[in-house]
């Protein structure tokens, strides 16, 4: 994506610690829900699922298409701050 | 149609990785996402129909992979993609393959240009053939020889090298010349003392003449001193 939004910026700028699944970007209110109702209601969550998929963009996106219904923009957007958050703090 | 959920984890990571996927670890919620992923990798080759899966990723794929079948339709076939879906049928291919192959050969063997320099070539199905180039001398972590077999030399070193092997070595060459040069000395002496040549004879006529004047230098400073100065000098410096 070459632009990002003031969530993703958010997002990759600082060590995510306790924040919710809806700090990702590309996960807002709706998202946020079906996650949470999976179970996945930290951001950490996400990131575990992101790395036991060995940080494979397209699979983490089938993955979070399938998981809660998000489009390609989203899951996209998603994956890209997981990636970058991972370049800069992991 | 292969049921991807009846095999075990690591029967399902073994296929991915015979199919050049590594995979991480297999749980219950990657499961899915992988079976998906060797689902997709086994397509070329399966009978699958097209849009099997109602995933929105596969039928991504699908929409994306029609879509080319539509432009890189060869002249013979440039009705509809109905058309080419009987003609592969046939033959027992499914159609997402041949459709999404260039296919290289048939319509246009002779406009190839690769084909014509290199006509022995196996023909390939995706038209790249790879050929196994020389291997980089000490690339890769292989040791550095200094004698490689097989470089080729080029015909002049050989050339010299077997000069060279022939030839005396530099310092038996100086003796010879010094030899030699001795000799043609030796051999000079010789003819020097047993026949006057005319070098000598001039050399000896001059000595007498030098002789000569000394004699006379010394006489007259002997007998008249105050003399000579004025009149005799005049004449022996102009000699």
């Amino acid at each position: 994506m070459s632009t990002t939004s003031q969530k993703h910026r958010d997002f990759v700028g600082e060590p995510m610690g306790d924040k919710p699944v809806t700090a990702l970007s590309g996960i807002g209110e709706v998202l946020g829900k079906k996650l949470e109702d999976q179970g996945y209601d930290k951001a950490y969550t996400v990131l575990g699922q992101f790395l036991l998929l060995r940080k494979d963009g397209e699979l983490f996106v089938d993955w979070l298409k399938d998981t809660c219904g998000a489009n390609s923009k989203q899951a996209g957007s998603c994956s890209q701050c997981l990636k970058e958050w991972c370049d800069s703090f992991l | 149609m292969w049921d991807l959920s009846r095999l075990s984890d690591e029967d399902l990571k073994g296929r991915l990785l015979q199919h050049g996927f590594q995979a991480g670890p297999i749980t219950a919620t990657t499961r899915h996402v992988y079976e998906n992923k060797l689902r997709r990798l086994m397509e070329p080759q399966s009978q699958m129909p097209q849009n099997g899966s109602g995933d929105g990723g596969d039928d991504a794929i699908y929409s994306d992979s029609e879509e080319e079948e539509v432009q890189e339709e060869p002249e013979p076939h440039a009705e509809t993609v109905t058309s080419a879906e009987k003609d592969t049928s046939d033959n027992r291919v499914p159609t997402f393959l041949s459709a999404s192959l260039p296919v290289p050969e048939e319509p246009e063997p002779v406009t190839d240009v690769l084909m014509e320099i290199f006509p022995e070539m196996e023909k390939t199905p995706t038209g790249i053939a790879a050929t196994r180039r020389r291997p980089i001398k000490g690339a890769a972590g292989r040791p550095v020889k200094f004698q490689y077999p097989d470089t080729p030399m080029s015909p002049n070193t050989a050339d010299q090298q077997e000069v060279q092997h022939r030839q005396v070595p530099l310092w038996v060459q100086l003796l010879i010349f010094l030899i030699l040069t001795l000799l043609l000395y030796v051999t000079y002496l010789a003819i020097e003392d047993t026949a006057e040549n005319p070098v000598t004879l001039l050399l000896g006529s001059l000595n007498q003449v030098a002789e000569a004047v000394e004699e006379q230098l010394a006489a007259p400073s002997s007998e008249e001193a105050p003399v000579m100065p004025d009149a005799d000098v005049p004449p022996v410096s102009g000699m």
